[in-house]
């Protein structure tokens, strides 16, 4: 015989990192075989329980290396070598059947396989209810369930049938949200223990690998929390821990069964509710005193849990659709408004509510290059840009949300009430092209069952967690978060963004064709205006000319009215001449290339007054000061043309008086100079500034001051194409003030 | 001897306010009219119903620019492209004040480029300075004898 070795328990250390699936102990209320098989197809033992011994009667060496059949008898043998031969590594424990031992006692037999090994555990047997009852009344509840298809309602009958069927005093189920933490949604309780309906647990009372545990094996029993644990014997080196995973004996954690005693519970008993290859949640059964359920029972159970968690997934599944559904119609909706709108930007601003609706916030914002766009509650445009722009700078991805916007970045704590939580889809990588929706803050109490944060303590050198120890209700007030957003939610807004690329990139594409149309029709126009400048002409010489001949010829056969009426005959032909020309220079300045350099525009100033004076303003008083003028950038001709105007308009409209005063000057604001023609003369209404500089737009009568009315025209458009803008102030009869802007030269 | 004047210009109305324009300066010079490109050349190469006619430039050529058939800057080209012709006084005398057509009129190689005034006395003005200058004032480049073929 080997010498015995007992397999090592493993140390406790941190929570997480606990190996529970291989405690190396099983629970007192039965014991453990693994077999192996031999050369000649014999189930041999290589593990046992060491309580197995008195339970069977017998010494550990007859076990360790025992044959079955000569422990368990023949009949036993040959049924585990056929489960064994039928469902190798089934890893999946197996009802077999139930026994009595050389004692007497009853037990269940309950096998599953792990890969070379046959794993067989022996439990109890409890009185209970009939197998025939057990029937019935699964029967039953599975039928009442299939009907409901509310999750509340299903959850309060689940736990109501299994606390009737199992006796068990406080039956919860409690589902787990997105961090683990877990909520009781329904309980029934005999009222032994205290209440826990719509408690929290925090996700660390049950940690990562027992989670794991517990999908891959969705029951487990404690019937009495102050077991004596029993631990695996093993031949000398001849085996490695067994992974206890699918046992149904498997010892518990002792941080477990500490966390059990402080909630003042004897005996527990818990089911995974799985749902599409989740843990959704638990169903948990805790009782005030020790208390054990025959597996048959507890498998009836877990079939139950499996039906509710079909028709949980079920629900989800449908819910999740109609969602979908729904939103897809909005997003339908958004995208049919954006192609129908000459600017497809105006069909989402036009219709806030559905924008805002197909992530079900309560605000949204459309942030292109400058412009930002506000709908809903929002925070300020100055918050929008702000988290706008953190959102670029970090280099978000196409998609961010969070429920939580303050924990990323800090300065959103002062927008908790519109912008707790934050969806946004980003558009271009190269320019500010986003849209963002805002939830606003939520607070909500969660009550937690106890404080939820677990204890550190150090124990003789190595740290230990501390299972919480109180479980009166701990409130806590949730703030700075928002309602989350749906995997549904992010996913339309996914969907919208793919959409809206495929306008964008549409739209481009439709400008690019509209930028050629628009470079034909130029050409058109040039050619127009080039036969224009032909054909037009000619007439009005015509007209001008033969009148003036016939004046010229034949006055002495005229009437002076005759005269007159020729006169008024050859001003207009000749007027005519001079709007025609008027026009094509006008038209010509668009279409002129800028011809750009440095610019002295103070000598340019002089250089236009000497020739105005020289040419308008013979015999004239005149006071004319010019400021420091600055160095631009600009087309030297077009630039000349704007002088011209506006110094020829201020020695026009100063005509009547005695002293024509005029005053050039030029200061700067901020990224631009602004340059001014102010003059003493007649002024005009201010009402119609507006009016001013629009082509052949007058504001006197053609008697008072002669001109086309196309010469401020003319100003604007040529500062326009500079970069700049023009306005003008005036009073009637006391002068009138013109100015332009014009861009501060970067790197002259 | 008083070279003529050789006045290339289709629209009649224009013809006829040159013409009275030409009169009412008092030059001497004959004035020759041609109605389109082909005849001014016709005219300046012998050609056609001036192919007899006694040998000699005009003192100037006022050239419009629209002329049906050929036009005006086809003629100054043609006429720069001859050797007997290349330094003949060329006026191009149009309605239009296109860059375009300034440019090349001046590229072509005319002395001057004058734009139709509207106002009939400016335009009496003009046709009489440029006769005047170039029928009287300006000393005409001395023609080639022709080697008769």
């Amino acid at each position: 015989m080997t010498s015995l070795d007992p397999v090592s328990a493993v140390n406790l250390t941190n929570c997480d990192r606990e190996l529970i699936h291989i405690p190396g102990s099983v629970q007192a209320h039965g014991f453990l075989l693994v077999f192996a098989r031999s050369a000649e197809d014999r189930l041999i033992v290589v593990q046992a329980s060491e309580n197995a011994a008195e339970w069977l009667r017998v010494s550990l060496n007859q076990i360790i290396g025992g044959s079955c059949a000569n422990l368990l008898g023949e009949q036993l043998s040959s049924e585990l070598r056929a489960e064994f031969h039928s469902r190798p590594d089934s890893r999946s424990s197996h009802y077999l059947r139930s026994m009595q031992l050389a004692s007497g006692e009853q037990v269940e037999l309950i096998t599953h396989s792990l890969g070379e090994r046959l794993v067989v555990e022996f439990e109890r047997a409890e009185e209970h209810v009939s197998p025939a009852r057990l029937n019935k009344t699964i029967v039953n509840v599975v039928a009442q369930l299939e009907t409901i298809h509310d999750i509340g309602e299903l959850a309060r009958t689940i736990t109501a049938e299994i606390h009737a069927l199992t006796g068990f005093d406080r039956v919860l189920l409690y589902s787990f949200d997105e961090e683990g933490h877990g909520t009781v949604v329904a309980e029934n309780n005999g009222g032994k223990l205290p209440g826990m309906l719509h408690l929290h647990f925090p996700a660390t009372d049950i940690p990562k690998q027992a989670r794991h545990l517990y999908l891959l094996n969705r029951l487990r029993i404690i019937p009495d929390v102050d077991y004596e644990p029993s631990p695996l014997i093993a031949a000398d080196g001849s085996d490695e821990p067994l992974d206890m995973t699918y046992c149904v004996l498997r010892s518990v954690s002792p941080v477990h069964r500490e966390y059990m005693r402080n909630m003042g519970t004897a005996a527990s008993m818990s089911f995974s509710v799985v749902v599409e290859g989740k843990l959704w949640g638990m169903i948990s059964c805790h009782h005030a005193t020790p208390l054990s359920v025959p597996y048959v029972v507890r498998s009836g159970c877990d079939v139950l849990t499996r039906i509710v968690a079909a028709q949980i997934s079920a629900y989800d599944r449908a819910a999740n659709f109609a969602e979908a559904i729904r939103l897809k119609a909005v997003e339908r909706d958004l995208l049919t408004y954006m192609t129908l709108e000459e600017k497809y930007v105006d069909g989402l601003t036009n219709h806030p509510d559905k924008v805002m609706e197909l992530a079900r916030a309560t605000g949204a914002a459309f942030v292109l290059d400058d412009t930002c766009l506000l709908m809903g509650e929002t925070p300020n445009e100055a918050g929008v840009r702000l988290i706008a722009d953190w959102l670029r700078n970090t280099g978000r991805p196409d998609l961010f949300a969070t429920d939580h916007l303050s924990s990323h970045l800090s300065a959103a704590e002062g927008f908790l009430d519109t912008a707790s939580g934050l969806l946004a889809i980003s558009l271009s990588q190269v320019h500010r092209f986003q849209i963002l929706w805002f939830r606003p803050e939520m607070i909500r109490t969660v009550h937690w069952a106890g404080e939820p944060r677990k204890r550190v303590s150090e124990v003789g050198g190595t740290i230990r967690i501390d299972p919480r120890h109180s479980f009166e209700g701990w409130s806590e007030l949730v703030r700075q978060r928002s309602e989350a957003w749906s995997a549904v939610e992010i996913e339309a807004a996914r969907d919208f963004r793919n959409a809206m690329l495929f306008i964008v990139l549409r739209r481009a594409e439709e400008l690019a064709d509209m930028a050629a149309e628009l470079e034909f029709t130029n050409k058109e126009l040039e050619a127009f205006s080039y036969s224009v400048s032909h054909d037009l002409r000619a007439p009005f010489r015509h007209i001008s000319g033969f009148a003036e001949l016939l004046l010229i010829d034949e006055s002495d056969k005229l009437t002076d009215k005759g005269k007159r009426y020729i006169e008024k005959i050859t001003q207009s032909a000749q007027f005519a001449g001079v709007l025609v020309d008027s026009l094509l220079n006008f038209s010509q300045i668009a279409r002129t290339k800028l011809t750009l350099r440095a610019v002295e525009m103070e000598p340019l100033v002089r250089e236009v007054w000497d020739d105005v004076v020289s040419q308008e303003m013979r015999g004239r008083e005149i006071e004319f000061t010019c400021g420091h003028l600055p160095l631009v950038e600009g087309d030297v001709n077009l630039l000349r043309q704007v002088w011209r105007n506006l110094l020829s308009n201020a020695a026009k409209y100063t005509s009547k008086r005695d002293l024509a005063r005029i005053e050039v000057n030029a200061h700067r604001d901020q990224q631009q100079y602004i340059f001014s023609v102010r003059d003493n003369g007649a002024g005009f209404d201010n009402r119609y500034a507006h009016k001013l500089f629009g082509a052949f737009q007058r504001l006197h009568r053609i008697e008072e001051f002669e001109g086309t009315g196309i010469g401020l025209a003319n100003v604007r458009r040529i500062i326009a194409r500079h970069g700049g803008q023009t306005w003008a102030e005036g009073k009637l009869n006391a002068g009138a003030v013109f100015f332009f802007s014009m861009p501060i030269p970067e790197n002259l | 001897m008083l070279r003529p004047i050789l006045l290339v210009e289709d629209n009649p109305n224009d013809l006829e306010l040159s013409l009275t324009a030409l009169a009412k300066s008092g030059l001497a010079n004959e004035v020759v009219v041609a109605r389109d490109g082909e005849e001014a050349c016709d005219y300046l190469f012998y050609r056609g119903q001036y192919a007899g006619r006694p040998h000699g430039n005009p003192a100037v050529v006022l050239l419009d620019i629209k002329l049906p058939k050929v036009d005006g800057l086809e003629v100054l080209s043609m006429i720069r492209k001859e050797q007997e012709l290349r330094h003949l006084p060329v006026v191009l005398l149009t309605s239009s004040r296109e860059e375009q057509d300034i440019l090349a009129g001046y590229q072509l190689g005319s002395n001057a480029y004058v734009v139709k005034p509207v106002a009939f006395p400016d335009f009496i003005k003009a046709i009489q300075d440029l006769g005047v200058f170039w029928a009287v004032v300006n000393e005409p480049p001395p023609f080639v004898i022709r080697r008769l073929v």
